[in-house]
């Protein structure tokens, strides 16, 4: 168990951060978190057993997995259920005003014309793969190779998703700031 | 690769060369076709742009109490899976009794011979090749069991 506590030490954050981003809801990060080291400890003898960037990837691909089954439950129950769940992509970043600290609020002008706020919006918006990948580029550092691997799709594909992520970025990112124009500008953060 | 690229070409390999430097060919028709077309160096300005604001995303701190439920638990999940799912006074007994009725079966059907039908078998010589049906079924089904009630303690213990 020491060994896994190291694991846990070392990557806790980095999960959490995934998990955030791949949420974009405080509640449902908690639960993805939680369910990831849960499949991790379950999953501890078949696991990569070394430390460093394979490691890492093994956690991050039980994470997207745990992402997708969660996602996948709840198109079910919404199918057969009728249940009216909250959308990922209704706003829920702006709803969850915790996030980035005390002090921004849905009404802090300031905050709202901030282009990192901007991008969590507009990253809560993609397509759910679209979002892994643009996650696991961007914020995570992974290469298109590592990204397949942790996603288990070609590389052509991660590629692909990463383009068209972009592209819906620029697009919704400069609804966000009209006075910008189309093109985002350098020198903004 | 043609001479001229097209602006969805250029997109993805300057996404590409992202993670590798392009070849000196590729690079240089990239960059012939951003000197002609604002619109790639557009994308190339946003696509900077956008990975600036994603590095300097503040994201949020793990919450101390979900730190301490998750490590608590993790830590209950561990031990449980570390204790043997069969306690050793079990193993020890289980032992014992396989052992003894092992030699007392050699004993019973000690002068059983091939042409020995059921009905000239003496009460212990039944009891005996009951003995052996029973263990052979016990081992046919007992991993489908194990896998059952180990599934519905999963299932009750995340409940």
């Amino acid at each position: 168990m020491a060994s896994f506590d190291g694991l846990y030490d070392m990557y806790r954050t980095q999960v959490y951060r995934f998990a955030c981003a791949l949420s974009q809801d405080a509640r449902d990060a908690e639960d993805l978190f939680q369910e990831t080291w849960l499949r991790a400890v379950k999953a501890a003898p078949e696991g990569p057993g070394s430390e460093g960037s394979e490691t890492k990837a093994w956690l991050f691909a039980i994470t997207a997995n745990a992402h997708k089954d969660i996602l996948r439950k709840r198109r079910v129950r919404r199918l057969f259920l009728a249940e009216r769940t909250k959308s990922l992509k209704d706003g829920a970043a702006d709803a969850d005003l915790g996030w980035d600290g005390p002090g921004h609020s849905r009404k802090d002008g300031a905050a709202r014309s901030d282009i990192r706020l901007c991008l969590r919006r507009a990253v809560s918006r993609l397509p759910d793969r679209e979002r892994r990948v643009f996650i696991l580029k961007d914020i995570e550092g992974f290469k298109h190779e590592e990204i397949g691997r942790v996603l288990g799709i070609p590389e052509a594909t991660v590629r692909t998703l990463l383009h068209r992520a972009v592209k819906r970025l620029r697009k919704e990112m400069s609804e966000f700031r009209p006075e910008a124009g189309s093109a985002l500008e350098e020198g903004q953060i | 690769m043609t001479a001229k690229l097209s602006c969805r070409e250029v997109e993805r390999l300057m996404l590409g060369s992202e993670d590798r430097d392009l070849p000196p060919g590729e690079r240089a028709l990239v960059e012939e076709h951003l000197q002609d077309c604002g619109r790639c160096r557009a994308f190339a300005s946003d696509r900077a742009a956008i990975r600036r604001a994603a590095a300097a995303v503040a994201w949020p701190a793990l919450p101390g109490e979900l730190d301490r439920r998750t490590r608590t638990e993790l830590r209950e999940r561990a031990r449980e899976a570390e204790k043997p799912f069969v306690p050793i006074w079990v193993l020890i007994a289980l032992a014992v009794v396989t052992i003894t009725t092992g030699i007392w079966v050699a004993v019973s059907l000690a002068d059983v011979a091939p042409d020995t039908t059921l009905a000239d078998l003496p009460f212990t010589g039944l009891a005996a090749v009951f003995i052996i049906i029973q263990n052979a079924l016990t081992l046919l089904f007992a991993p489908v069991v194990l896998q059952t009630f180990r599934a519905r303690r999963g299932a009750s213990r995340s409940a």
